[in-house]
């Protein structure tokens, strides 16, 4: 008597599979988010050195680098800004949105939540996918073609430029050679930062979460002994 | 303190409420499952108006701040990450309970006789809801907070004559925009709320004037015992009470994993393109509603006329309002109607399928399972009045069962 169910249940099985064929390009690389203090303050100053010449957090203050990372102040104002910002300022970029038009044709968009909009995994693969071709920069890139973008990373660890060098179009589609240690040690500290700065709460949430959870499986077990107790007549 | 409570008894009616709603409020000792969601919608209500409360302290309904104000929300209020992920989980969740809630509605029969008032005022609050939702996902003035009401407000012009004059009254403006905020902002905090308020009220009262139905869909009032207290009854209070509170304390624990460790659901309950600010000259390359609205949207989209896919989409809600009348079986639950089980079961299926389509871009396979589905949606509907007479359902026990 069940058996048409079974049956459209079983054909519903098979849709997302008929489905995949409509989707988006597949990412290259996966990387697993590091939210050690470590990585994190190594993503920072990754992010001050290499992307802030153009790109701004604006959301995030160099103030959480202190309270959220253990930095000192001076580590952040001297260390990180060169002496030029203030611990209790944003994260906000040299270039001017006029001079980026005029130098790259695009204003570069800030970082602050770009990990919350196109994923870790995108910005990770993203940064590993220039490649050298003809462009106006001189680079191009296989998950975001014609990007505006120069490649900032090659000469970011003693083994990058080699990987970059390798990096080639093949039939259209990008294939790269398998990413050397320190390069990608750098690029995934760098990835877990942004993502960090997409939701800084995400440090807070994982301290407290266990003690939330906790809590709630105690008070849990007696509501439901409460309940036992009170129903024990009911028949 | 008993003579505080006489004291206020001599001018309120304080104790007989009392009475009249837990301690003398016999409820069907045979609840399971389902039964839970109708005090949980309670408790997320109370949780989305105190969160609401306090992230309107800090939040800016204007368009040049509205994003900004969100992350400030986000990063530089005290706690203000929990009360936002609060507000966005509860959401979510409470349209999963209130699915649910439903759900229990038809597969029990409680939508009939003598329930039908109930169902209505409960249906009523299903479209505030569903208003109160659209206008709260606008306010965070991102890009799929633009775009949806752009495309939601746009519905409106599909009406003949005074469609466009409509929908630019009700947008304050050509398009979606600072006006436009501003009312939903007005509606989400202060309208709507109290609307809701109101006919949870009602909602209840007309619950408690007719009695519990419950899984056996068996009356209970019928086996009364020498003090007239049904046989099958149990007071609300203390024993539903508890076991609500049991339930509760469930419901938070799951709450609680999504908002410290999942708090956009993979972009399902905080939706990826919304954390790129509103920019009206930017169209997304894929408009989607949150996973709540996707039924009613595939059927909306399902049909390439858009005046008969907005009229059908209206179709979809307003057949639920009729329901207690569209079933004319004698028999509740569908313990007892093997007929009306399977047509549920299907219902049901295609509700889902529906709600994942919805997510989905509009492409021709998509489209064409979308209207598959469709059809099956509004097949239960025309089905149900000729079902509900011709079946002949199982004996039905007198007294409810475990």
């Amino acid at each position: 008597m069940r058996n048409w169910i079974a049956a459209i249940v079983m054909s519903l099985v098979a849709l997302p599979g008929i489905a995949l064929g409509a989707g988006g390009g597949k990412l290259p690389m996966h990387m697993q988010v590091d939210y050690s203090k470590e990585a994190l303050r190594d993503g920072a100053q990754t992010f001050a050195d290499s992307c802030m010449g153009c790109h701004s957090a604006k959301y995030y203050r160099y103030k959480n680098l202190v309270s959220h990372l253990g930095m000192t102040k001076s580590e952040v104002e001297d260390g990180l800004g060169y002496g030029t910002i203030s611990v209790n300022d944003h994260m906000m970029s040299a270039m001017t949105q006029e001079q980026a038009a005029g130098w790259f044709g695009a204003a570069a968009p800030d970082l602050s939540l770009v990990t919350r909009v196109r994923g870790s995994d995108w910005v990770y693969s993203y940064l590993l996918a220039f490649y050298q071709d003809d462009t106006a920069t001189g680079w191009n890139n296989g998950v975001f073609p014609q990007v505006s973008m120069p490649n900032v990373l090659y000469h970011m660890t003693e083994d990058a430029p080699a990987y970059y060098d390798g990096v080639h179009m093949k039939d259209g589609h990008a294939a790269y050679p398998e990413v050397p240690e320190k390069l990608d040690t750098k690029v995934q500290n760098l990835v877990s930062f942004l993502t960090y700065v997409g939701d800084p709460s995400v440090l807070a949430r994982q301290s407290m979460g266990p003690w939330v959870l906790l809590f709630l499986v105690v008070l849990g077990v007696l509501t439901f002994l409460v309940k036992k107790e009170y129903w024990r007549d009911i028949h | 303190m008993n003579r505080v409570i006489d004291w206020v008894d001599a001018r309120y009616p304080l104790m007989k409420n009392m009475r009249e709603h837990l301690t003398e409020y016999y409820a069907p000792k045979n609840f399971n499952f389902f039964y839970f969601f109708g005090s949980l919608a309670l408790l997320v209500l109370v949780v989305q108006i105190l969160s609401g409360i306090w992230l309107t302290m800090h939040y800016k309904p204007d368009a040049k701040l509205a994003f900004d104000s969100v992350e400030h929300i986000m990063r530089d209020v005290h706690f203000g990450w929990l009360i936002r992920y609060m507000h966005s989980t509860g959401a979510s969740l409470f349209f999963i309970v209130v699915y649910l809630h439903m759900f229990r509605g038809l597969i029990y029969g409680s939508f009939k006789g003598p329930r039908e008032l109930v169902w209505l005022v409960g249906m009523l609050i299903f479209l505030v809801l569903m208003a109160e939702a659209f206008m709260g996902y606008v306010l965070p003035w991102g890009q799929m907070s633009y775009w949806g009401a752009q495309v939601i407000v746009n519905l409106f012009t599909a009406i003949p004559y005074v469609g466009p004059d409509l929908a630019e009254w009700i947008r304050g403006g050509f398009s979606i925009a600072d006006p436009a905020l501003n009312r939903f902002f007005a509606f989400h905090v202060v309208a709507l709320p109290i609307v809701l308020i109101l006919l949870v009220a009602v909602h209840l009262i007309a619950l408690h004037e007719v009695g519990s139905n419950n899984p056996d869909g068996v009356d209970i009032k019928k086996n009364k015992d020498d003090n007239g207290i049904p046989k099958d009854g149990i007071p609300f209070h203390p024993y539903y009470t508890v076991k609500d509170i049991f339930g509760a304390v469930v419901f938070l624990f799951v709450a609680a994993v999504i908002i410290f460790y999942l708090p956009t659901m993979n972009g399902y309950f905080l939706e990826h393109d919304n954390f790129k600010p509103a920019d009206p000259l930017q169209t997304p390359a894929h408009i989607k509603p949150v996973w709540y609205f996707g039924t009613f949207y595939a059927i909306l989209r399902a049909v390439p006329d858009k005046l008969t896919g907005v009229v059908l989409m209206f179709l979809a809600i307003a057949l639920l309002f009729v329901l207690p009348w569209l079933d004319r079986s004698k028999v509740r639950s569908w313990r007892y109607r093997p007929i009306y089980k399977q047509m549920v079961i299907l219902f049901t299926i295609s509700f889902v399928v529906l709600m994942w389509l919805g997510g989905k871009p509009a492409t021709a396979t998509y489209t064409m399972f979308a209207q598959i589905f469709t059809v099956i949606y509004f097949a239960f509907f025309i089905a149900l009045p000729f079902v509900s007479k011709w079946e002949k359902p199982k004996p039905v026990p007198e007294r409810v069962t475990k």
